[in-house]
């Protein structure tokens, strides 16, 4: 058993050497002042907000999806779930722009709504949310298949309709497994950069004009943005990771607490 | 009165029912016998195989579980993020009903609820007693009762509080248990065995169910 713990390590460690490199660099030799101005700030902040927001979102919409594949037994909505995470993401990106684009129909009823992905935090969110939505799901279905179903079905003998044991009696008693499953969604979405380097490279909206998320933002220092980008890249990405650790910590700890 | 006649089955077991009644029923069998599943099956979270479901001569064997007026209690019923007095009132207040507030009070008092606060704290037996009590004032037809009654200090007390409750709101009660024994608390015994019921004798009149398999 010790072995099988050697080796789980050395494995875990493996995996983490790039991002611990990177965090020395960034914070020891390679720190470059270009990597933690006021605007790579505003980058971070715009990715944490449009994260937040998006694991909102899947709170609300996948919470009874999940419970719905928990509780049921539908193989045709488990496996359509699966389909954005199997697709790489910048084609989620040209497919919003597609969806929201002047030259389709759909595009333009969607713009005469007023809905306009194409640049805008409503953009981003939505594609946070088409990348998140996959990893809520699955954080949250085996949560509530864990749950003894005796409460639920008691509640359904009282006269209580599926969505209505759903609110008032499995959602209440099951906060720690959303807020696990909410922070996970959300160090998923922070991640994100194939979908919404081509939806919303930046947005051009109050109190984020002319910002672009976090992860757009590296890469932009990386291609030479600035003179000595490669630097300010390094830098910019400890300090995202310095944040983003706290989230993935947090939906951690939560999930040791729901068991 | 409930009339139950049905085929089911749960993976390899296979159950063949037959069982009816008013007032109390008592359903007993060693562990494995189908009890639980049987009741699971009359709940409507069993989908049986052929058979029907009658709850006062209405046919609720295609109706969902939250539609049947058939509530299930097991030792793991309790909603346990409430508080013991919205838990008791949680059934009427979800059907609109009207709550009387003498009549939890009595209910509470018949049924040895002497205590308060967050059911998720409690013993087993009181959550048992709280489900018990819950199901009882939200009046349904039925009450099915699967091992709820096991963790109560005073459980025979308990099952002839309860069943006199029950007669006076019109609620039938069948109660699964693992000692024919238990008969003598019920006005109707059922033994089940491998899955398949025979009547036990009802001792208060001798008569045997009116429903029957056609073989």
């Amino acid at each position: 058993m010790n072995l099988l713990r050697a080796v789980s390590l050395a494995a875990v460690i493996l995996l983490l050497i790039p991002i611990a490199v990177l965090l020395y660099y960034g914070l020891g030799p390679f720190r470059s002042p270009a990597g933690y101005t006021s605007s790579v700030f505003r980058s971070i902040e715009l990715s944490i907000v449009a994260s937040a927001v998006a694991a909102l979102v899947d709170f609300a919409l996948f919470t009874p999806v999940a419970y719905y594949l928990a509780r049921g037994n539908d193989a045709i909505v488990e496996s359509l779930i699966d389909i954005p995470v199997g697709i790489p993401h910048p084609i989620i990106g040209v497919a919003l722009l597609i969806l929201d684009s002047p030259l389709t129909p759909t595009g333009q009823f969607l713009l005469l709504l007023g809905i306009n992905f194409f640049n805008t935090i409503l953009g981003l969110v939505v594609a946070l949310v088409i990348m998140s939505a996959p990893i809520y799901i699955k954080a949250m279905q085996p949560y509530f298949e864990s749950r003894d179903p005796s409460p639920e079905e008691f509640a359904a003998g009282l006269g209580a309709s599926r969505l209505k044991t759903l609110v008032s009696v499995v959602l209440p008693d099951s906060m720690s497994g959303v807020v696990s499953a909410s922070l996970v969604a959300m160090s998923r979405a922070l991640g994100e950069f194939g979908s919404i380097s081509i939806i919303a490279f930046y947005v051009l909206q109050y109190p984020f004009y002319g910002v672009s998320p976090a992860s757009v933002t590296i890469f932009q220092l990386f291609n030479g943005a600035i003179p000595g980008g490669l630097y300010a890249a390094v830098t910019a990405s400890a300090a995202m990771i310095l944040v983003a650790l706290p989230i993935t910590v947090a939906g951690h700890f939560f999930r040791r607490r729901s068991r | 009165m409930i009339e139950v006649k049905l085929r089911a089955h749960a993976g390899q077991f296979h159950l063949a029912a037959e069982v009816s009644g008013s007032g109390v029923t008592c359903i007993a069998g060693r562990n494995g016998a189908g009890k639980t599943t049987l009741l699971r099956a009359i709940a409507g979270f069993l989908r049986i195989d052929e058979g029907q479901v009658l709850v006062g001569g209405l046919d609720v064997t295609w109706l969902p579980a939250e539609r049947r007026g058939i509530v299930l209690v097991t030792p793991g019923s309790a909603l346990l993020h409430l508080e013991v007095d919205s838990h008791l009132v949680w059934g009427l207040k979800l059907l609109g009903k009207q709550i009387q507030e003498d009549e939890v009070s009595k209910v509470k008092s018949e049924l040895g609820i002497d205590f308060g606060g967050r059911v998720g704290r409690l013993s087993m037996g009181m959550r048992e007693r709280v489900s018990l009590a819950t199901a009882l004032l939200s009046e349904p037809k039925v009450i099915l009762v699967d091992e709820a009654f096991a963790s109560l200090h005073d459980r025979e007390d308990f099952i002839a509080a309860y069943g006199r409750l029950l007669a006076r709101a019109h609620i039938d009660l069948i109660f699964s248990s693992q000692l024919a024994a238990d008969g003598k608390l019920a006005d109707n015994l059922y033994m089940i065995e491998e899955g398949v019921t025979t009547a036990g004798n009802d001792h208060r009149t001798g008569q045997t169910p009116a429903v029957r398999f056609q073989r």
